[in-house]
């Protein structure tokens, strides 16, 4: 293995070996660099200006084959990493950094070429190529760096695999929430019949939820474009939708409608068919949007309603009339009569006679007082009266003064507290309640005192004005007569002037009013009445 | 007292004991009595050039067939103009009505409302007021 070229020359007394070879030590750097470079290329192969290792220097075989072993090793391991490599690009598309990888590859594979050949040259000395070698491996090796370093960022980026496990877990609980909820909507829609639907101006094609098809009793997906869909609508309400549409498609406006259709079974539904139109960017209508809603249940029940009310209208006014016209005409002959019972000369009947004629006049006289009182009630029952803006005690000292001549007689005292000024209650409503109940007053006085009255009226909890009215008079039984007291005709004391109209008369005016009347009351223990108003009535 | 006095009315007791009100009282001299607005606008027109046939007060009611209170009312408006003497139109009714009085007064043509059952006193002042109105003959 020693090559001619070599010698092996010992100089005695030096302790280093030293490597010489057949031609002269000569510097190479003594020639100009092109000269150099010209020289280096044009000898890369060359072996004849070094020794093989093995006769440079002192190499035990154990030393010599350790390193040679050693680089072997390196050059296989650094040859089969890039054909690891090489094999994870080509199979993974998408691995990152492609062309990174391919320079771990290539640098990879030259530093093994590298040591490949620091091993050859302990036989074949091509130190040129070996330092040519070498310069590549440096320039690749540099790039390296340059391009990971230009990567780093987005490296870091990349996550990790539990990073990527975990957000896969989390979009699967998502998918899971969102399943679920689409469930509970499509169920929630289903129970309430609505349906959702989408309309394509475009195509003119239509889709339906799932509860459309139910609420249409056929499969919804058939349901393609307006032809189709025009099919479930009867006559007039077929107009109405072809109207609405085309309107939306042009002009972009919502509508909402109430329309009957005929279902593929030929069932009649009502429903609410309403639409949303969507713009793009330039204003266009791009989407229609809307909902079809099964409200048959509901329509039929109005409409079932709006009859009834229409009919008790009209029987109401039928009655209103009926009420005038029978007490108009009662009236007429009642006051004939009390006319005729005046022109009879009395003198000329007998004495049975004349007692008979006079119970008829009584009679009579009831039946004008009973027709007159039915007639008020008429009035009041019919009429809702304007209120007016109304002094309180003004009014009051108004009915006083009407009733000054009684109260003088019966030496009435009467207390006025009024926390409030004013309300808003029709003039003569207001008059008549007061003239009834401070009568009333006066008339049920216990015997041998004088009516003592107290009025007052002020604002309740909920922000009602009340207008109170108490005596110390001889009081009702109210667990006799509770529910009689404002009754037409029921009086409860032996009283010539006990008309039993009066309250009845008020109680009919304040809830005309919208107002209502409380009595509160014990024998021998006076009488309360309570009056609260209404005034948003 | 009056010359001429018409009734028009269709309640036939009514009528009778306005008679006999009016002949006790002394407020006319002649009653003429209609049924109903019909015969009462037939009357006035086939009388109305003659001043001495036509009533100086007519005492109307408002319910009655064939043509009511009202109906008579527009018929007369139509007539009033050919009329040489001013005639004074009384309503009667047993209706209390506001709208009923407002409707009367508001026609231009009705001087007074009375309510039935008619009063004698109310009567006469309507007489007197006429008479007032007419001026001395």
């Amino acid at each position: 293995m020693t090559p001619e070229t070599a010698q092996h020359l010992a100089i005695s007394d030096d302790r280093i070996t030293l490597c010489r070879t057949g031609s002269a030590t000569m510097k190479a750097s003594q020639d100009g660099l092109p000269e150099q470079i010209a020289e280096f290329f044009r000898g890369i192969f060359s072996q004849s200006e070094w020794p093989a290792r093995w006769y440079c220097g002192s190499w035990s075989d154990f030393h010599g084959w350790l390193y040679i072993v050693s680089d072997i090793v390196i050059w296989a391991a650094y040859f089969l990493i890039p054909i690891f490599l090489i094999r994870f690009v080509r199979s993974r598309k998408d691995f990152p950094f492609p062309k990174t990888i391919w320079l771990f590859i290539a640098f990879i594979a030259f530093c093994g070429a590298t040591h490949l050949i620091d091993a050859l040259i302990f036989w074949i000395p091509v130190y040129r190529f070996s330092a040519l070698i070498r310069f590549a491996t440096a320039v690749i090796s540099m790039t390296t760096v340059y391009y990971l370093f230009k990567i780093f960022p987005n490296v870091l980026l990349l996550r990790s695999v539990s990073d990527l496990q975990r957000e896969i877990d989390e979009r699967t609980a998502v998918e899971e929430k969102l399943a679920e909820s689409e469930f509970l909507l499509s169920a929630a829609s289903n129970v309430g019949k609505l349906g959702g639907w989408e309309y394509d101006p475009a195509t003119g094609q239509f889709r339906w939820t799932a509860t459309c098809g139910n609420i249409l009793e056929t499969n919804e997906e058939r349901i393609q474009n307006e032809t189709d869909l025009l099919r479930f609508f009867p006559e007039p309400y077929q107009l109405i939708v072809r109207a609405a549409l085309r309107e939306s498609i042009d002009t972009g406006s919502s509508w909402d409608h109430e329309l009957q259709i005929t279902t593929a079974t030929g069932a009649r539904k009502w429903v609410r068919f309403s639409a949303t139109p969507s713009l793009n960017a330039s204003g266009q209508v791009n989407k229609i949007r809307g909902i079809i809603m099964d409200i048959d249940r509901y329509k039929t029940l109005e409409l079932k309603l709006i009859k009834s009310i229409d009919q008790m209208a009209q029987k109401n006014s039928q009655l209103q009339s009926f009420t005038h016209i029978l007490s108009h005409n009662l009236r007429n002959h009642s006051s004939n009569i009390a006319l005729l019972a005046d022109f009879v000369d009395e003198s000329t009947l007998t004495k049975d006679n004349e007692e008979l004629f006079q119970k008829i006049k009584t009679v009579s006289r009831h039946l004008n007082g009973t027709l007159d009182d039915l007639s008020q009630v008429i009035k009041i029952r019919d009429n809702h009266l304007e209120g007016e803006k109304l002094n309180i005690r003004e009014v009051t000292e108004q009915v006083l003064g009407v009733l000054d001549e009684n109260l003088h007689t019966s030496q009435a005292e009467i207390g006025m507290d009024f926390m409030e000024e004013e309300i808003v209650f029709p003039r003569i409503y207001l008059e008549s309640i007061l003239m009834n109940l401070i009568s009333n007053g006066i008339k049920y006085k216990k015997d041998n005192q004088h009516p003592v009255i107290q009025l007052r009226f002020y604002r309740n909890e909920k922000g009602l004005k009340v207008l109170e009215y108490s005596d110390h008079g001889k009081g009702i039984d109210l667990s006799l007569h509770a529910d009689k007291i404002f009754g037409l005709y029921k009086t409860f004391h032996k009283h010539e002037d006990a008309h039993g109209v009066g309250l009845f008369l008020i109680k009919n005016q304040i809830e005309a009013q919208g107002g209502n009347i409380q009595v509160f009351s014990k024998v021998e223990a006076g009488i309360t009445f309570k009056i609260t108003f209404n005034e948003n009535a | 007292m009056l010359e001429i006095l018409c009734v028009v009315d269709d309640d036939k007791i009514f009528t009778y004991l306005l008679k006999r009100i009016i002949e006790k009282a002394k407020i006319a001299r002649e009653i003429i009595f209609f049924e109903n607005g019909r015969d009462a606008i037939d009357y006035l027109n086939s009388h109305k050039e003659d001043a001495l046939k036509l009533p100086q007060l007519i005492l109307l009611d408002i319910n009655m067939p064939i043509l009511d209170g009202w109906q008579f009312l527009n018929e007369y408006g139509k007539l009033k103009p050919d009329v040489p003497r001013p005639i004074s139109i009384c309503m009667m009714s047993s209706s209390s009505e506001m709208e009923d009085y407002n409707r009367a007064m508001g026609s231009g043509h009705v001087m007074d409302y009375l309510q039935k059952p008619v009063q004698i006193p109310s009567l006469k002042e309507v007489t007197e007021r006429v008479l007032s109105f007419l001026g001395p003959k």
